[in-house]
Parts: structure tokens; C-alpha cells; sequence
């Protein structure tokens, strides 16, 4: 299995993919990690009178099954943020979902939006967990919650990470993108209807910003 | 003489005051008793209130002519509406001094944001005889349950300055509002007061709706104000700047006109502006201090009362400002306006000039204050303008989706609404007279099943349809949040700025404030302050004896130039291009237009420039419309658009009121597109909507439309945190829409108001087929030019590209890493 259009990294000796579909891959391990879904965002919205586009949901999903259907993962990380906010019917639609993949392990690093009775993860046969060591990894939500971790490389999301580009003749971009250093990776909301929290290119990171279905790299600081 | 009791009774009170009234009032009131509904046509201070609320005492007087000193709690008779708080103050005010002097013991209250819950709950229970209110304060009274007997005995209404409702959503608003109250009562009596402009029998029209408009009546008060403009020139036009909005340096030319006698109104056409010269002069002469003051939109409604007050009572000698006070009051007396800055429209213009010389027939002095050497040229053409009294039209808003789904969701929450019914009554109304079942079939859809429904996945909850095919919203939650959102026709997020110790300010957008550091000073409201805590969408201050230098400012639109300027500025171009004119404002920019002619060309009305020149930038080509900002954002994408299509390239473009730029890294092939007809009119729809531009501006056409319609919902006051959740960017609502219900009709709505009313597809019409019709001047410049280096400086820029996106990063990579 192979992709055109990722960006391959080593981290820590270790081999992952960073992938446009806004996912992360670990190939020794063939973990597929991803974070910030906010499904039942749309029906949240609905349920409170505002009209937002419930196919929007659907279209997570869809996304979702394609991507584990081109990497065959062993298991499933979300880095938090599965669900939006408090339950809606569109739980269901992803409990339907859950049933196409039912030897897929799906392990979810809780979020601030995670607020669901823990009902609703087993019978969704999900394993749901604040923190998650692996190895030199550990996998948070929230990065900012482990200021006190020196030696592991932090793996995270929470931020919806995106980066504002500009160029000649006053260019302007924003784009989604990855934040990847020795201490920690970020990846960006895979969510449909997320929006974009704006970084800096710094000295000691790297920023790969998704365009056209093509991670790209930023080697330079851009402002 | 006197043909009735009421009419005998306020003639004499008339007398007694030593008032003679206007012919033109008289036939008013004739009017209304006639009971006709009709238009006044009444500029600022006129006498317009005495107008029309004389002759609603007159009847009351008739109806009831032995008790009418003693009756009281009537119930509601008159309805005032308003577009500014600030002037229903003063409306109430006065029409209080009148019944009480007459013994009527009529209830005068307003119903407007800043009136204390107390009233509000009292007006539940018992309305006054006369309710001085906003459009928005009309909607929250039909949002509330029971609302039918509110209006029982209504029997009157009056939408004053309705020249300004017109042409905003404000004014679709009141239309819906009258639609409701005529279908509870068919003949009730409406009249608007409008200020003159060049439609007022379509005014009449938008008001009444087109059947009523049939027997409506149009009054015109024929009063002459003599307008005596005069311009400021700089003494070194050398040193003038070509280009900015500020014009600092004109400043010791207004002192004197300061100290003279009497008050003065400093226009500006921002809110920054009127900061920064604010403290401008205070800083200039502060002797000042104590008899100047500032007043705009962003200030705090005590702030602004106060001012308001304090001009009233003499106090204030001076108060720069904003349109924030162009809306006129009839007893305030301001003896000279000065204008900082081309007001881009001759009504505007007159309009301002008409508030000093308060007294009908005194003579108005205004006096102009260039902010860049250009304006010159417009403050000549304004001059003119005046003198052939040519007056812009102010255009309605037509079928505006998002006004009429809220007033749908305002009906349900309060009685509820039967669709036919009021697709009747809102079928009469000018916006609406062209809306389709097929478009109100998708707004009962928008409002009940928020659009493609999911079947039993599906939470969708707001109007539901009870037994009796009534439409009602039941959850508290969404009718609380409803009316909360009642009156959102302004976007941007705004943060509340506060001293630590609790009062008010006024509000700051929130992009200004994210640039500050706690601790950073900056200038508002007329004062230092220093940034100490940013908390629940809340700014708090204290004041600094630091000096600033940042003034915030805020995006409010830009005024644009009105076809009518643009067309003064071509002749009056012709007559600076022919070199010999005796005008003093072109007299005084003889130094500039030379340059201009040296480096370029001065257009007259037959020719269009266009000129070329290079930078480190990159390539530069500049076009010379006149036609206006808002035109000029159309033209210039139409014609980057169709540039792009001779070679992938990247555009960046810039515009003012007189022409645009487009800015590439590459040579732009304008010779090949001139040959390849890029002015044509050929699928000029086509052809913008496939700009990228139109992307963008439909994007900030939907800021607005979704906060109406309730997509976008900024929160409890005072409990901000409950909202979160709900919380979502409008821009995030566009692009969901966009992938994945692009029919939606609010998506519909946005790309409409850009070809409509930002684009003004008519006027880019005549203009390109104007364009056709002149002799195309290129040339190739070395230096900018006088006319092209404002557009060069200009910081807002737009962005079109035909080169695939990567190709475009990765360019921009090579170009940093060279840098």
C-alpha cells in the first residue's frame, strides 16, 4: 500500500505517513490516527432550530470508510472530539456505521467536547481513554494538558490547525495543515464543518498544509 | 376657516406659540382627514412632526369633543416609526410638550432598545396612545404573545426618514411590519416622511405596497434652503497628499471656523476618522475641551444621548461625527457643518448641509475639507450638483429571503401564523410582489425541516404545524433565542468596551482588539485608554495617560461614489483636461493635473485610460472608470477574469471610486485583451460568476444574511458560555452550503446581493456600454501616476487567479527562499 500525494516521515525511528485525507498513519504499527470529527455538529445545530446541512454528517462518514478502506489499519485512534456536543440522532447514523467495520479497533482518546454517557461508547464498541502511551508516544487531545511530559513526542489534535500563506502581489491562503516536531504532532480537524485555528511556522517546527488532496511541505517561515 | 372643534384647537395653540403653519402642513392635514395614507416629502427641521401628529390630535379632539381632556388609557393610536433611538427621543419629547399643553392626557412612550424593562413590561399590559419605535421594536412586539389586541385601536402610522429605511433591509422590515398591521386592520392610515430624492413615487410604492400606492398622495413641502458651499483649499499643493482619507493637515483651516458663533457639526465618513480628528483638535487647541464632543455608532448609547443632550441644551459648541447624526431632528439648531472628505453622493451632501441654518428658512453653510488632492475635482462637482439640484435615487431591496424567514419565525412565536394568510398579505408588499410559490414553498421549508430532511436521523425542530394548520414555534429555547436575534441587520463581531469600574463605552470590532496586548493604549471614544482584560466578550480599560497611536477602526462599508457623482467627475475631468477652467478647486490642483498630464493623460468624458507600468511588484495596469467602488470590484474581476483566460496568471487588484488596478508578477497581455474585446457585454454574467472574487464577496454578503435568518448565533448577553457550542462562523456555514446543498436559497440570496446591489449589474451594464463607446487611451508610464497612485497604496485588496492552486504555492515557496 502505497500513496502518492502523503508526505513520509521518521519520527523518533519510527515511520508515518502524514495523508491529505487529514489523517495520520503509523506504518510499524499500521495505526490509522485522525482527531476532531465533531460528528453530530450538524445535528446539534438542527436540534436547536438551526438550519445546518445534515448530509454534512453523512459525508464524515463516508470519508471515513474510504480512508480505512485504502489503509486497512489494525486499529483506529481519535485524538478527541468524536462526537460534537450532547446526544443527537446522529449518533445513530454512526453506530449504523460502526457495523461495517466490526473487527476494527477503535480507541478514543477523549476531548472537551466528549461529554456522552459512557453508554453510548460501548454500545458503539469503542474503548474511550483520557491519555494513551505507546512506546516514545503519547496521544492527547490537548497537547496543552501535558505541559509536564518531556520525553515522549506528544500526538495530538484540538487545535484545527491551518496556516495563512501569502505570496507576490499580495497572495493570500488558508489551508488545514499539520504541525510536526520532535516534541509533538498535530493534526488538523478531519471533521466536516470545523473550522481553522490559524499557526505560525516557528523554528522549531514544521507546517504541512493540505492542498488539492496533496500534503505539501513548508520548509521556510512564510510571513 | 376652521371646518371642526380639533382643527379650531390646534390652530389656536398654533397661535398662541406664535407658529403660523405651512400651507404645505395644512394640506396635510387635510389629508389625513380624508383619511388618505400618502408620503410627505419634508427635508430635515421642517416642521414635518407637527405635520402629522397634529392632525391624529385633530380627529381624536373631533371624535371625542367633550371628554377628550379626560379619557384616558386608549390603547394604542399612533405608531411612530423611527430608523435612530436617538431620535425618538427627541420625538417624544416634543409631542409630551404639545398633548400636555393641550390637556390630552395621552401617553407618549418610546419602545426602542434602551428603554428600561419596566416600561416594557408595562406596555404589555396597558400601550400608550402614541408609541415612538424602531422597525426591530416593531418585530419584538409581533414576536410577543397577544400582540392582536396591542394594536386593536390603532389607527395611525408614521415611518419617518423613510428615504433612509428604503434602500436597507431595515426598511423590507418595516414593509413586512405594515403588511401585518394592514391585514389586522385594511384601512388603516400610513404616512411616510421621506427627505427628497429622485424616486419618491417608487417610495410611495415601497411603503403602501403597490395596490395602496395607487390612492396614495405625495406632498411636497416647498421649502427653499439656500446652500452656500465652500472648500477648504491647502495653501501648498505641492505638498498635498495625492492620495488618503484623513486630511490632518487642513486642520487650522476649520479653528477659525470653530470659534466663530454658533454650533458646528464636523462630518466624517468613518468612525476612525472623527476619533483621530477628535483628538486632532483637541490636541490642537485645547481650550476646546468641555464644549467639543464625538458622537458615532460604535459609542455608547450614553455616551451618545449625552452628546445629543448637551448639543440640545448649548452646552456643546462643537461634535464631530459621523452619519450617526444625518438623520435630522426638528428642533435642534446647528448653525455650520463642516465636511471632512467627499460625502461620494450629492444627496448626502445636501442633506448635511441642510442641518445647519436650522430654522426653515434660514440659509445653510457647509464647508468642505478635501482629504486628498483628487477630492478637489469631486468638491467642484458637487458644487455644481447643487446648483442643478441633481438628487440620487435610493434603491429598494427586492425579495430579500432571510428578512422574510425571520419575520415568519417571529409570527410563530408569538400566536403562530397560517401560511396562506400571510402569503397574502406579504404578496402586497413592494419586496415581495414578484415572490414565486416555489421560492416561499422553500422558506416554509427552511423554517420546518431546515432544508433536506434525513428522515429519522433527524433532529430539526423549530416552526411545527399544529391541528389547525397553525405554524408555531413551541421550544422556549429557540423562541427566546429568536427574539434575542430580532434586529441583527449588522454583522461583525463587536466587543463591548468597559471601564473596570462598569460604564459603558462603546463597542470595538474584535479583529482591532486581537491585535492588542494587555497593557497596549489605544484611542477610543474620544480617550487614551489602556487594554487590561479581555473577558466574556468584554473589553475592560481604564484610562491611560499614555499617548496612543492606534485608533481602532472599524469595516464598516465604504461609501461609494452614486452614478450621479460619477458623472459630474467625467465632466468635470473634461473641463480640467481642457486646462483653462475658472473653477477655484481645479484653479488649486493645477500642480497635480500637470503631472498627471505629464506622466499620462488627463481623460476627458470620451476617453478611457488605461496605463502600464512595472515595480519590483511586478506588473501594474491601471483603468480609469469613474464609476465607483463597488462597480469598479465588478469591473476590475470581469475583466481580470476574462484576462486570465488568455494565459494562466494571477491577479491581485485594488480599486477606488475613480478606476482599478490589477497587479500581476508576470507581464499582463493588455494589448491581446483589448484585441480579444474584454469590454464586451457578451455573458457578462457568465463571466463574473465565474470569478473567484464572487466567492469572496458572496461570502460577506452571506455574513449578514445568516445572522437574519438565525444561522449564526452570537450568544446570551451576560451568559455567553451556553452558546458555545452553537457557535459557528458564517463563512464555515457558506462553504458547508456550498458542498453540500448549493440550491439553498440563503446561498441563492448571497450571490444575488453581489450581482444586485454590490455589483450593480445595471450600472456595470451602462458603464462597459459606455466604455464601448470611448476612444481607449494606453499608455505606458515609468511613474505612477496622480490618478493611479491611490489605487496603488490602497490596503484592500482582492485576489484572482487562473494558475492551478499548487503551482501558485509552490511559486510563492520559490519567491520566499529568493527573498
Amino acid at each position: 500500500m502505497s500513496f502518492k500525494d502523503t508526505i513520509k516521515l521518521n519520527i523518533r525511528n519510527q515511520q508515518f505517513s502524514l495523508l491529505p485525507q487529514k489523517a495520520l498513519f503509523w506504518a510499524d504499527n499500521e495505526y490509522l490516527i485522525l482527531s476532531d470529527l465533531h460528528l453530530g455538529k450538524t445535528g446539534h445545530f438542527r436540534k436547536s432550530g438551526i438550519a445546518a446541512p445534515g448530509s454534512a454528517n453523512l459525508k464524515n462518514l463516508d470519508r471515513l470508510s474510504k480512508l480505512i478502506d485504502s489503509t486497512e489499519p489494525e486499529k483506529l485512534f481519535v485524538l478527541g472530539d468524536l462526537f460534537h456536543s450532547s446526544a443527537n440522532r446522529e449518533w445513530f447514523q454512526f453506530e449504523k456505521w460502526r457495523q461495517i467495520y466490526p473487527d476494527l479497533n477503535i480507541l478514543l482518546v477523549s476531548g472537551n467536547h466528549d461529554q456522552l454517557h459512557d453508554s453510548f461508547y460501548q454500545s458503539a464498541n469503542i474503548d474511550v481513554t483520557n491519555r494513551y502511551v505507546f512506546d516514545d508516544f503519547l496521544f492527547v487531545h490537548d497537547s496543552a494538558d501535558m505541559k509536564e511530559e518531556i520525553s515522549r513526542t506528544i500526538v495530538s489534535g484540538h487545535i484545527h490547525p491551518g496556516v495563512k500563506l501569502k505570496g507576490k502581489g499580495r497572495q493570500k491562503l488558508r489551508l488545514p495543515c499539520f504541525s510536526v516536531s520532535d516534541r509533538e504532532i498535530v493534526l488538523p480537524a478531519f471533521g466536516e464543518f470545523t473550522g481553522l485555528h490559524l499557526i505560525q511556522p516557528g523554528r522549531h517546527r514544521q507546517i504541512f498544509p493540505i492542498v488539492e488532496n496533496r500534503v505539501i511541505s513548508l520548509e521556510s517561515t512564510t510571513e | 376657516m376652521y371646518s371642526d372643534r380639533g382643527q379650531k384647537i390646534i390652530e389656536t395653540w398654533f397661535q398662541e406659540k406664535g407658529i403660523t403653519p405651512f400651507e404645505w402642513q395644512r394640506n396635510v392635514w387635510q389629508q389625513i382627514k380624508e383619511n388618505n395614507s400618502g408620503l410627505l416629502n419634508a427635508p430635515t427641521g421642517s416642521g414635518k412632526t407637527f405635520a402629522l401628529f397634529m392632525p391624529v390630535l385633530m380627529r381624536w379632539i373631533n371624535e371625542h369633543p367633550e371628554d377628550y381632556t379626560d379619557l384616558q388609557n386608549n390603547g394604542l393610536q399612533l405608531l411612530w416609526i423611527t430608523p435612530l433611538r436617538a431620535l425618538a427621543k427627541d420625538i417624544e419629547q416634543a409631542m409630551q410638550e404639545v398633548v400636555d399643553e393641550l390637556n390630552i392626557p395621552w401617553q407618549i412612550q418610546r419602545r426602542t432598545g434602551d428603554v428600561s424593562s419596566s416600561v416594557k413590561q408595562k406596555q404589555k399590559k396597558q400601550m400608550p396612545e402614541v408609541l415612538i419605535t424602531t422597525p426591530e421594536s416593531l418585530h419584538i412586539l409581533l414576536a410577543q404573545k397577544g400582540y392582536p389586541k396591542r394594536f386593536k385601536n390603532l389607527s395611525t402610522v408614521v415611518v419617518d426618514e423613510w428615504h433612509e429605511l428604503i434602500s436597507s433591509k431595515r426598511g423590507t422590515q418595516t414593509e413586512l411590519g405594515l403588511s401585518r398591521l394592514f391585514g389586522m386592520k385594511e384601512n388603516l392610515q400610513v404616512w411616510g416622511i421621506s427627505a427628497t430624492i429622485g424616486n419618491l413615487e417608487e417610495a410611495l410604492e415601497v411603503l403602501l405596497g403597490p395596490g395602496r400606492a395607487k390612492v396614495g398622495m405625495i406632498i411636497k413641502a416647498d421649502v427653499q434652503k439656500k446652500i452656500n458651499a465652500h472648500s477648504i483649499l491647502p495653501d501648498d499643493v505641492e505638498k498635498f497628499p495625492w492620495s488618503g482619507h484623513l486630511g490632518i493637515q487642513l486642520l487650522p483651516k476649520i479653528l477659525p471656523i470653530l470659534d466663530s458663533p454658533g454650533s458646528t457639526l464636523i462630518f466624517t465618513n468613518t468612525r476612525s476618522q472623527s476619533e483621530i480628528w477628535f483628538r486632532n483638535i483637541l490636541e490642537a487647541k485645547p481650550d476646546l475641551a468641555g464644549t467639543i464632543a464625538l458622537h458615532h455608532g460604535s459609542l455608547s448609547s450614553e455616551i451618545r444621548n449625552w452628546v445629543e443632550e448637551a448639543l440640545h441644551d448649548g452646552t456643546l459648541k462643537t461634535v464631530v461625527c459621523t452619519s450617526s447624526l444625518d438623520l435630522g431632528v426638528d428642533f435642534r439648531p446647528v448653525d455650520k457643518v463642516i465636511q471632512i472628505g467627499s460625502p461620494k453622493g450629492v444627496s448626502r451632501f445636501m442633506q448635511r448641509a441642510g442641518r445647519s441654518g436650522h430654522r426653515p428658512d434660514a440659509e445653510s453653510n457647509i464647508w468642505f475639507v478635501p482629504t486628498n488632492a483628487l477630492e478637489l475635482i469631486e468638491a467642484s462637482a458637487l458644487k455644481d450638483a447643487l446648483e442643478n439640484e441633481r438628487i440620487e435615487s435610493r434603491t429598494p431591496i427586492l425579495k430579500p429571503y432571510d428578512v422574510l424567514s425571520q419575520y415568519l419565525v417571529t409570527l410563530a412565536v408569538s400566536e403562530g401564523f397560517d401560511p396562506n394568510q400571510i402569503y397574502n398579505e406579504v404578496k402586497q408588499t413592494f419586496a415581495y410582489q414578484t415572490l414565486q410559490d416555489k421560492e416561499w414553498s422553500s422558506i416554509l421549508d427552511f423554517i420546518h425541516t431546515g432544508g433536506s430532511s434525513l428522515g429519522r436521523y433527524d433532529d430539526y425542530s423549530k416552526t411545527e404545524i399544529d391541528e389547525d394548520g397553525t405554524w408555531k414555534v413551541y421550544d422556549r429555547r429557540i423562541a427566546r433565542r429568536h427574539r434575542m436575534s430580532i434586529g441583527t441587520i449588522t454583522s461583525d463581531t463587536m466587543l463591548s468596551v468597559k471601564y473596570l469600574k462598569g460604564s459603558r463605552l462603546g463597542r470595538i470590532e474584535e479583529w482591532f482588539i486581537s491585535q492588542l496586548n494587555i497593557g497596549d493604549t489605544f484611542w477610543f471614544a474620544g480617550r487614551n485608554l489602556e487594554l487590561v482584560q479581555i473577558k466574556n466578550m468584554t473589553v475592560y480599560v481604564r484610562r491611560s495617560k499614555q499617548k496612543s497611536s492606534k485608533v481602532p477602526s472599524w469595516l464598516g462599508g465604504r461609501m461609494s461614489l452614486s452614478s450621479n457623482m460619477s458623472e459630474l467627475l467625467r465632466k468635470k475631468f473634461r473641463e480640467a483636461a481642457e486646462g483653462n477652467s475658472e473653477n477655484e478647486e481645479l484653479k488649486s490642483i493645477k500642480p497635480i493635473l500637470d503631472v498627471q498630464r505629464e506622466r499620462s493623460v488627463i481623460p476627458n468624458e470620451e476617453q478611457f485610460l488605461i496605463e502600464k507600468s512595472w515595480s519590483k511588484e511586478g506588473c501594474h495596469c491601471f483603468f480609469f472608470p469613474f464609476e465607483g467602488r463597488y462597480v469598479h470590484e465588478g469591473l476590475s474581476a470581469l475583466i481580470a477574469h476574462r484576462l486570465s483566460k488568455l494565459q494562466p496568471i494571477t491577479f491581485s487588484i485594488a480599486m477606488n471610486d475613480y478606476g482599478f488596478e490589477l497587479l500581476s508578477d508576470q507581464d499582463i497581455p493588455i494589448e491581446a485583451g483589448l484585441k480579444s474585446d474584454i469590454f464586451s457585454e457578451d455573458n457578462l454574467i457568465k463571466d463574473i460568476m465565474n470569478s473567484l472574487n464572487n466567492t469572496e464577496l458572496a461570502k460577506r454578503k452571506f455574513r449578514g444574511i445568516s445572522q437574519i435568518a438565525g444561522l449564526v448565533f452570537t450568544g446570551f448577553p451576560g451568559n455567553k458560555k451556553a452558546g458555545k457550542h452553537l457557535q459557528m462562523s458564517s463563512s464555515l456555514f457558506f462553504d458547508v452550503f456550498t458542498e453540500h446543498e448549493p440550491d439553498h436559497l440563503l446561498l441563492q440570496q448571497a450571490y444575488d446581493e453581489v450581482l444586485n446591489e454590490q455589483l450593480d449589474e445595471a450600472r456595470l451594464r451602462t458603464a462597459l456600454d459606455r466604455i464601448n463607446k470611448q476612444d481607449i487611451i494606453f499608455r505606458e508610464v515609468d511613474r505612477f501616476s496622480p490618478l493611479a497612485f491611490p489605487i496603488f497604496v490602497d490596503r484592500l485588496r482582492e485576489r484572482l487567479s487562473s494558475e492551478k492552486l499548487i503551482d501558485r504555492i509552490m511559486k510563492m515557496q520559490k519567491e520566499l527562499e529568493r527573498s
